[in-house]
């Protein structure tokens, strides 16, 4: 009779640590797997609307819906249709009743221009209804950014047409200042003459004042003779005289401070216009200079396609002209 | 930090393109006549922009350019018929039908012929206006971009000679050019023609139909004068079919139209219309 063959002790209990192993594991798997269909949203009834685009470009299965910025769906489906493609978004139906009828969907960009592809569901101003299982909703497909590069261009043309023609009208005035500061300039390089004869002038006045001055002394005192001579038979004429002589001293004083008061102006205008010179001529090199950059700037890349003469400048031609009168 | 600026510079330097040889000055004073005398059309300044486009026809003359003569020359013919001066609007087209030594593109030649038999269609010289349209239907061959308008200024020639049916036929065929070619003042203008031809064959249900479609256009395109035709028509039609409360609905408006355009003439022709019984 053989011997009994005793088990090893280290495999004792084989088949239930085996069991146990594959049970853990089994658990495990199932709990992932249950992971993954929540966060695919397998347990969240969701419904079914539509949109039809001519172009399914950047559209992809699996990509997020969102309202105001929270997911809401993704991309179930996309078919090709007879007139484009069909793309089904399956949208969690607690969210469907923000969405009204009329809603609109687009495709958008996280980030703007950049970033991962999303559609976004933009709801009718106003609300209404909801969306019903099954409907359509209309599309919007996205821009690039070579068409919207082009919409600025177009909204920017008016304003760089305006640009250009204030930039036109600076070149063409620009001639203008430029005449009237070398007009301004030749005037100031006359004023040493000119202060030379006003002061010649000045000078002039003043002999003449003195002049006036000595005659009417003279005068006085031919008047002290005559009234001294006519003093019996004009009393009157005796008083008067003296308040006219009186008069005309203080007249004669007042003009001698007014040419004094002249000279004094005169001396300063010429010392403004003195200052003022240098100010003028880098005024006129600014202009010239800055005429410079515009033009060069209007030249250069990429100002230069702003300032591209549009290549039909037609009015239109338009048949209604014919029925006016 | 400076390595990534440089690098930036390299790059935008790249972009830069040397600046091209200054045009000579009589194609810049050319230039700045044609943007201010179109500056002065956008701002509604129109003997301002007669003046500037007189004095851009003087120099593309000077300088022979005949494309440029043949442009300004269309452009002051416009501005020139705006200002209800009929007479220079064709001197200055004559600028491009008469002359014989300069050598105009035939495009240019085929817009001047048209203008021509828009202004003597305004002018009502009906004769004239069919010669010169039938010159640039010639040139045109049904095929060109001014297919539909030359054939609106034919039915418009048709309906003022009370060709009613023929005049209907041509706008409904223009029409259908303009619409392919997405023309949509040229699309209104033959739908206005088309309402009114119905209008005056008794048809008049088609003619509301089409008159409001020219509206719905014109509307778009924002021409109070147009808005204001519409109206008008749709005034008398609506009347001519029995629904007086259309036809004041409409005169109203039109009568609106008139009053904010400063249309005086316009404005004592609805409000006669609206009195009558």
């Amino acid at each position: 009779m053989s011997p009994t063959i005793a088990p090893p002790v280290r495999f004792s209990r084989l088949v239930l640590k085996v069991n146990a192993f594959l049970l853990v594991a089994l658990l495990l798997l199932g709990a992932f797997m249950g992971l993954v269909a929540y966060k695919q949203g397998w347990f969240v009834h969701q419904t079914t609307i539509h949109f039809l685009t001519p172009n399914a470009l950047g559209i992809n299965k699996g990509m997020p819906v969102k309202l105001y910025g929270v997911t809401v769906g993704s991309v179930s489906e996309m078919d090709i249709a007879y007139s484009g493609v069909d793309v089904r978004l399956a949208i969690m139906s607690e969210h469907l009743a923000r969405i009204p009828k009329g809603s609109q969907a687009r495709f958008a960009r996280e980030a703007g221009v950049i970033g991962a592809g999303v559609i976004n569901i933009v709801p009718k101003a106003g609300g209404g209804p909801p969306l019903e299982a099954g409907e359509r909703i209309d599309f919007e497909a996205s821009r690039g950014i070579a068409e919207m590069f082009d919409d600025f261009r177009k909204q920017a043309g008016p304003a760089f047409n305006e640009l250009k023609q204030v930039l036109s009208d600076m070149r063409r005035s620009k001639e203008d200042v430029t005449a009237a500061l070398s007009a301004l300039r030749a005037e100031i390089d006359a004023l040493p003459e000119t202060h030379k004869a006003l002061r010649q002038l000045l000078g002039t006045t003043d002999r003449a004042v003195a002049d006036v001055s000595r005659q009417a002394a003279a005068t006085l005192r031919a008047a002290e003779r005559a009234v001294e001579t006519a003093e019996r038979a004009a009393r009157g004429v005796e008083v008067a005289v003296p308040l006219l002589a009186g008069k005309l001293a203080t007249s004669l004083d007042s003009l001698d401070a007014a040419t004094g008061q002249l000279r004094k102006t005169g001396e300063e205008a010429q010392d403004t216009l003195r200052r003022a010179r240098p100010i003028l001529e880098r005024g006129e090199t600014a202009a010239r200079e800055a005429g410079d950059v515009i033009g060069a700037a209007k030249r250069v890349w990429p100002l230069s396609d702003s300032f591209k003469e549009n290549g039909e400048k037609m009015l239109p031609i338009d048949s209604f002209e014919g029925s006016r009168k | 930090m400076k390595r990534i600026l440089a690098a930036a510079v390299l790059i935008l330097s790249g972009c830069a393109s040397p600046p091209p040889p200054a045009p000579p000055v009589s194609q810049s004073r050319l230039a700045e006549a044609e943007v201010r005398a179109a500056a002065m059309v956008r701002a509604g300044e129109h003997a301002a922009a007669a003046r500037y486009y007189d004095e851009a026809l003087r120099i593309a003359v000077s300088i022979e350019s005949p494309d440029a003569i043949a442009e300004n020359a269309i452009n002051l013919s416009i501005v020139s018929q705006w200002l209800g001066r009929d007479a220079d609007a064709r001197t200055a087209l004559s600028s491009v039908l008469d002359n014989r030594r300069a050598v105009f593109p035939q495009r240019r030649i085929l817009q001047a012929e048209l203008r021509r038999a828009i202004v003597e269609l305004a002018a009502r010289n009906a004769s004239g206006a069919a010669a010169w349209a039938q010159r640039a239907g010639e040139r045109c061959a049904g095929s060109c971009e001014y297919a539909a308008a030359i054939l609106n200024v034919q039915a418009q020639i048709a309906l003022d000679a009370r060709e009613h049916a023929q005049a209907a036929r041509l706008a409904q065929s223009a029409a259908e050019r303009a619409r392919s070619r997405s023309d949509r003042a040229e699309t209104a203008n033959a739908l206005r023609i088309l309402g009114r031809a119905r209008l005056a064959l008794g048809e008049y249900p088609g003619a509301i139909d089409a008159l409001k479609q020219a509206l719905d256009i014109d509307r778009e395109l924002a021409d109070p004068r147009k808005i204001l035709a519409d109206l008008t028509d749709l005034s008398r039609a609506s009347r001519a079919a029995g629904n007086r409360l259309a036809a004041d609905e409409y005169g109203e408006r039109a009568l609106a139209v008139s009053r904010a355009v400063h249309d005086a003439r316009g404005v004592a022709e609805m409000e006669a219309q609206l009195r009558r019984p």
